[in-house]
């Protein structure tokens, strides 16, 4: 027979994360408390419901998969049953490709729970073998999952290597001693051929390697061949390399639908604490959010949460969450959550020797998403004024200060400097007195007092495009026009005045010549 | 003293400039200018960083103004500012004329606590209902808030001007804050007084708090009265400007409203123009300095003389 005498190959190094049950591990990244404790996950709900996945501590006291709930809870009554939650272990898979695309650049997805990644040229980055099992380890412990770790020289050997369980790595050139070793369950044979091999005294590869390949094919069939094969070293092909995921999405079902926003929180929380371990894993920060909730009676709800500043603090971006659902709260109960966040990169900085020192970009991000959610989005940022011939009009952009400073003004040496204005927001409006069209007294709710001096008026007047539906707004915000006055068909039109009162302010006063009615809208300080 | 000093050899030990010694975090010396000369020979270069600095007065006393010099002058030397503005009141067309950059200045506001002669009073129910229209929950479902006391009350609304201010503080990196109380009456807390001075110690941010009279007590290393002595109205003679000419269109852009052509009816005669306000400051406390000294400046509308449309003003008139 002829057969190849070594695995082939030679400096190709392929590592395999494998999620033996991505069920289990996706439900305890999920609920953390579960690590430990006897639990079960069911196909379906009720009590005939057949049990799908059996977590270590169930399997000891003797409960199996395939048992019904009502089964299982009878051999352990304080056995907790799930539901089989598909969302969960879609994210969890998502996951553990977060956690080898942070490793390499070269990722395969072996399917749902199993990872392939290229370790070709990472030793400089890592280190020797050792260390990058260690690192692997710790980002998964990150991501709040366990997995097996198989390092080897092709893809079979590796992902054999990681379904020993534990981390293993296999040297170059010893990867034929390895696989001679491998008991035969672990190949996940069909129960049939498994029966058959035992029943001849073969237990592990090694044993069936002896045999001769086209006496076995004959006998047994092609899927022998195959194992023939994988033992010679001629399978296992290269890596197909995926494009790094982009999407950032954490989803789960829940068992009864949620109709208030204290529990809600809670599991947004959760949602959110994983989607930032995924992302702190690959260097990126959280940007917008997208919630995507599917409602009782087949409703849904998706509202986007802008995100002044990309961070990275969960406290801060459930704030601006919850902020939302609470301003506009989901009509029903909530029945399934998708979140998604725009992963955006840190800002990059670079600090100049000879300006002054400013905010580090990513405790400046923080602040200010812990701000947004202090204050709300709309009243952190930068307050600029608005492109209109509104005196008082003004627009909020992101903060976001330029890195180079304009060169600094000539100082000034004389006694004066610009007055500024005190904006009142609304403008309020008052009673003026006039005589012979001169104000002589204004008169508000917190306003009395004579006029001393008084100049104007100044006319302002515009946005006569205005459509009569924004122009009844204005004047129902109390400051606008007022179309069925003064032929004018929207817009507004102001006649301002400064005045000096008794009171000892000076005041922007204007008086709105559609509604003849008078304003204050500033104080001058 | 030179007795004081180490000696090694020969030769004492001279501690290097820039070093300083004790629990001191920020320099006493290091001070932010309001690049107005009065000012800033009164208060010995400017009001120090790392320390709170009060400016207090009634309405139209000059205060916003000053705040805007020092703005002004922190960020056009390139450095950040932060404006916690409690009242709303924060002007940007005319906080940048007065030569703020305002791409560098972070504003915040925390909520209306009720600033201002204008709005209702802080208790009212009026005043509540204002405040968290836009939280109101509606529907049966969710009737739970999850943030209860948020804006509901003036006294939330200052909790989060305080928290707003710490959070800036503890980013660093900042060269200004300031706390705008507007005409807000609240008490501050000793506690709360303290922990804003050490932050500020920590952090070397120059805190200036404006308000309507002194808060922070023997916590604010400086208070600064400022008193409006005399407010200036002239009178000058109007005269057509020209729609196509820049002068025109840079008067009908700028934030103080000016006269436009459909408002010279009177071409020709004489009108009231209001140009700025003269304002006298004291210094009411000092732990780095003198007390007592008092300074005087204006603050006017435009410090390059009347509107470009105006001839030469006959005369200045004090109300």
């Amino acid at each position: 027979m002829a057969r190849a005498e070594s695995i082939p190959v030679a400096g190709c190094r392929i590592a395999c994360l494998l999620v033996k049950d991505l069920p289990l591990a996706a439900t305890v990244r999920a609920n953390p408390e579960l690590r430990q404790a006897s639990f079960a996950l069911s196909i379906g709900k009720g009590p005939r419901a057949p049990l799908g996945c059996v977590s270590a501590a169930a399997r000891s006291v003797g409960i199996v998969p395939g048992m019904t709930v009502a089964q299982a809870r009878a051999v352990a009554p304080d056995l907790a049953v799930l539901a089989r939650n598909p969302a969960l272990e879609q994210a969890a898979a998502d996951a553990l490709l977060d956690v080898a695309e942070s490793f390499s650049p070269v990722v395969e997805d072996g399917g749902p729970g199993r990872v392939y990644l290229d370790l070709a040229g990472l030793g400089g980055l890592y280190g020797g073998e050792e260390e990058m099992v260690a690192e692997l380890l710790r980002r998964l412990r990150q991501i709040g999952m366990e997995a097996g770790i198989g390092i080897a020289a092709n893809k079979d050997i590796a992902y054999l290597a990681a379904r020993c369980g534990g981390t293993r790595v296999i040297d170059a050139g010893r990867e034929r001693e390895f696989l001679h070793w491998v008991p035969l369950e672990l190949l996940g044979l069909e129960p049939e051929v498994e029966l058959q091999l035992e029943r001849l005294g073969i237990r592990r590869l090694g044993d069936l390697a002896r045999l001769d390949a086209r006496e076995l094919g004959s006998r047994m069939g092609a899927g022998a061949v195959e194992i023939i094969r994988l033992v010679s070293g001629q399978t296992g092909g290269p890596l197909i390399a995926r494009r790094p995921g982009e999407a950032f999405v954490e989803k789960t079902a829940l068992e009864y639908a949620i109709e208030r926003l204290e529990p809600l929180g809670f599991i947004l929380r959760g949602m959110l604490e994983r989607l930032v371990a995924r992302l702190k894993l690959r260097g990126l920060t959280a940007g917008d959010l997208t919630l995507s909730l599917e409602l009782a009676g087949h409703r849904r709800d998706e509202r986007r949460v802008s995100v002044a500043a990309a961070t990275n603090e969960v406290r801060s971006l459930l704030t601006l969450l919850l902020l939302d659902l609470e301003k506009a709260p989901p009509p029903d109960g909530v029945e399934a959550i998708a979140l998604s966040v725009q992963a955006r990169a840190p800002r990059p900085s670079q600090s100049d020797m000879f300006v002054p020192p400013a905010p580090a970009p990513e405790r400046l991000q923080t602040t200010l998403a812990r701000l947004a959610a202090l204050c709300g989005p709309d009243h952190v940022g930068t307050l600029l004024p608005a492109n209109s011939h509104r005196p008082d009009a003004t627009c909020r952009v992101d903060f976001a200060p330029p890195a180079k400073a304009n060169p600094p003004p000539e100082p000034n040496g004389h006694a004066v400097n610009r007055i500024v204005l005190r904006a009142i927001r609304p403008a309020q409006e008052v009673e003026v007195m006039s005589s012979r069209g001169v104000p002589e007294f204004v008169r508000g709710r917190r306003i009395s007092a004579r006029v001393v001096s008084i100049a104007g008026p100044w006319r302002r007047q515009g946005e006569w495009w205005k459509t009569a539906l924004e122009a009844g707004q204005d004047a129902a915000n109390g400051a606008g026009a007022d179309v069925s006055q003064g032929g004018l068909r929207g817009g507004f039109a102001h006649d301002y005045y400064e005045m000096a009162l008794d009171d000892g302010g000076v005041y922007r006063v204007f008086r709105d010549l559609h509604t003849d009615r008078w304003f204050v809208d500033g104080i001058y300080d | 003293m030179a007795a004081a000093l180490p000696v090694v050899g020969s030769v004492p030990l001279v501690a290097p400039p820039g070093v300083f010694k004790g629990r001191e975090l920020t320099r006493k010396d290091r001070r932010l200018s309001a690049a107005l000369a009065p000012l800033d020979a009164l208060l010995e270069g400017g009001i120090p960083r790392g320390r709170i600095s009060e400016i207090v007065g009634r309405r139209s006393c000059g205060k916003t103004s000053l705040a805007a010099a020092f703005i002004s002058s922190a960020t056009c030397r390139g450095e950040v500012a932060a404006v916690i503005d409690l009242a709303n009141a924060f002007d940007p067309a005319t906080m940048a004329e007065a030569g703020v950059e305002l791409s560098r200045v972070l504003w915040v506001n925390p909520g209306n606590a009720g600033e201002s002669f204008l709005s209702p009073p802080p208790h009212s129910v009026a005043g509540e209902g204002e405040g968290s229209d836009a939280l109101q929950v509606t529907h049966q479902l969710f009737q739970t808030p999850a943030f209860p006391n948020r804006h509901r009350s003036p006294s939330g609304a200052v909790r989060s001007f305080l928290r707003a201010a710490e959070m800036v503080l503890e980013a660093g990196g900042f060269g200004l804050l300031v706390m705008d109380c507007g005409e807000s009456t609240f008490s501050l807390a000793q506690s709360s007084a303290l922990r804003l001075a050490r932050m500020a110690e920590r952090s070397g941010t120059a805190v200036l708090l404006l308000a309507a009279r002194p808060l922070c007590g023997t916590f604010a290393a400086m208070s600064l009265e400022l008193t409006p002595a005399r407010t200036i109205f002239s009178r000058a003679r109007f005269v057509r400007p020209d729609p196509k000419s820049k002068s025109y269109l840079k008067c009908i852009r700028q934030p103080h409203p000016r006269p436009l052509p459909q408002l010279i009816a009177e071409e020709g005669t004489d009108k009231a123009l209001f140009e700025g306000i003269e304002i006298r400051a004291t210094i009411r406390r000092n732990k780095l300095g003198r007390c007592g000294l008092s300074a005087r400046w204006r603050s006017m509308v435009s410090i390059a003389g009347p509107a470009l449309h105006l001839q030469a003003p006959k005369a200045i008139r004090i109300a």
